[in-house]
């Protein structure tokens, strides 16, 4: 079942063929408990996101667009999940307040950034400050990176994912690495 | 924005993937893919007994009206029939009755309404079997159930 695409395993699975599904679970499953993780604190609310997103799919599996990536439909649902399970857990941050939790850097700013120091990059104890900083990064700032630099996904279907317009996805892309490295540069130099 | 940053924006981009690449795995996270599997298994045994469900009850309201029409049958055939008025004279007669019980028993079976009392008995063993079934299937159907609500949604 490797060798088939999402869509043919959906195809496949919709056909009868059971190991379809068991494979489109295999090649997601982690992404989507990564995807769900940007959320949620903890492991076990993203085990429980992520078994409640793939039972999601699987009942509107039916209803799968093949003409979209199976990759940016989960992910859409596994986002609706996690808003459904924040709001029934009565943590949902509003929208307002994860913007005010987000640093007011304007676009501008990044025109006056100062390079880094070259040497940064192989310091020690860089990559375990990065993370430090990955974790501490504000939600919809993470997510957007996660989704970009770790699902490999484009802007336009981070937009389609995270239901936001496209030129606030890139903006907030952009925001998010000048908020990575202005935690870095203090720092450091 | 000179080189030199989108360069280095680059750089940042690479270390960030590897940092976010290197995340923990959770030691739970192994058995993750079966959970998922047998949730779905579970969901698919869900919606197989809800639509066995609706059968069940279609074929309770069935079995119950069809054992309303049978007693309301047997009734009409019981007072058409002297059957009863037979059976009274155990207490009546019983000296008469003792002496000719052959006769008597077959007085009372020639008066029974056979074919009504043949469908009153075997809509009440067909009731039975429904809610014998019924029975069965509404324990898995909550075993199911209790199962899901252990999760968190």
């Amino acid at each position: 079942m490797q060798g088939f695409t999402d869509a043919e395993l959906v195809k496949k699975y919709l056909g009868g063929e059971q190991l379809a599904l068991e494979e489109l679970v295999r090649r997601y499953f982690k992404q989507v408990f990564f995807f769900a993780k940007t959320f949620v604190k903890q492991d076990q609310e993203a085990e429980d996101i992520t078994q409640e997103a793939f039972v999601k799919a699987w009942k509107n599996l039916k209803k799968f667009d093949a003409e979209k990536k199976f990759k940016t439909w989960i992910f859409q649902i596994t986002k609706n999940t996690c808003i459904d399970y924040l709001r029934k857990n009565k943590n949902m941050l509003s929208a307002e307040s994860l913007e005010e939790q987000q640093m007011a850097l304007s676009l501008e700013q990044m025109q006056d950034q100062e390079p880094l120091p070259e040497q940064l990059f192989d310091s020690q104890g860089f990559e375990t400050q990065l993370e430090e900083i990955l974790t501490g990064l504000p939600q919809s700032y993470r997510q957007t990176v996660t989704l970009r630099l770790q699902q490999d996904l484009s802007f336009a279907e981070i937009a389609e994912i995270l239901n936001q317009p496209l030129n606030t996805v890139k903006s907030r892309y952009r925001r998010a690495l000048l908020d990575i490295r202005q935690r870095l540069a203090p720092k450091n130099q | 924005m000179n080189d030199s940053l989108i360069q280095q924006e680059k750089m940042l981009e690479m270390a960030v993937n590897k940092s976010l690449s290197r995340q923990p795995v959770p030691l739970s996270l192994e058995n993750l893919f079966h959970k998922i599997l047998s949730r779905i298994a579970a969901e698919a045994e869900l919606k197989k007994l809800k639509a066995k469900l609706w059968v069940i009850s279609a074929a309770l309201a069935v079995t119950l009206g069809v054992l309303v029409l049978a007693l309301a049958a047997s009734f009409a055939a019981f007072s058409k029939t002297p059957s009863f008025q037979f059976l009274r004279l155990i207490f009546t007669d019983f000296k008469v009755v003792a002496d000719n019980w052959q006769d008597y028993g077959f007085s009372i079976l020639e008066t029974l309404p056979l074919g009504v009392l043949a469908f009153l008995l075997s809509s009440i063993l067909a009731s039975f079997i429904v809610f014998d079934f019924a029975a069965r299937q509404l324990g898995n159907f909550r075993k199911l159930l209790n199962a899901q609500h252990h999760g968190k949604f």
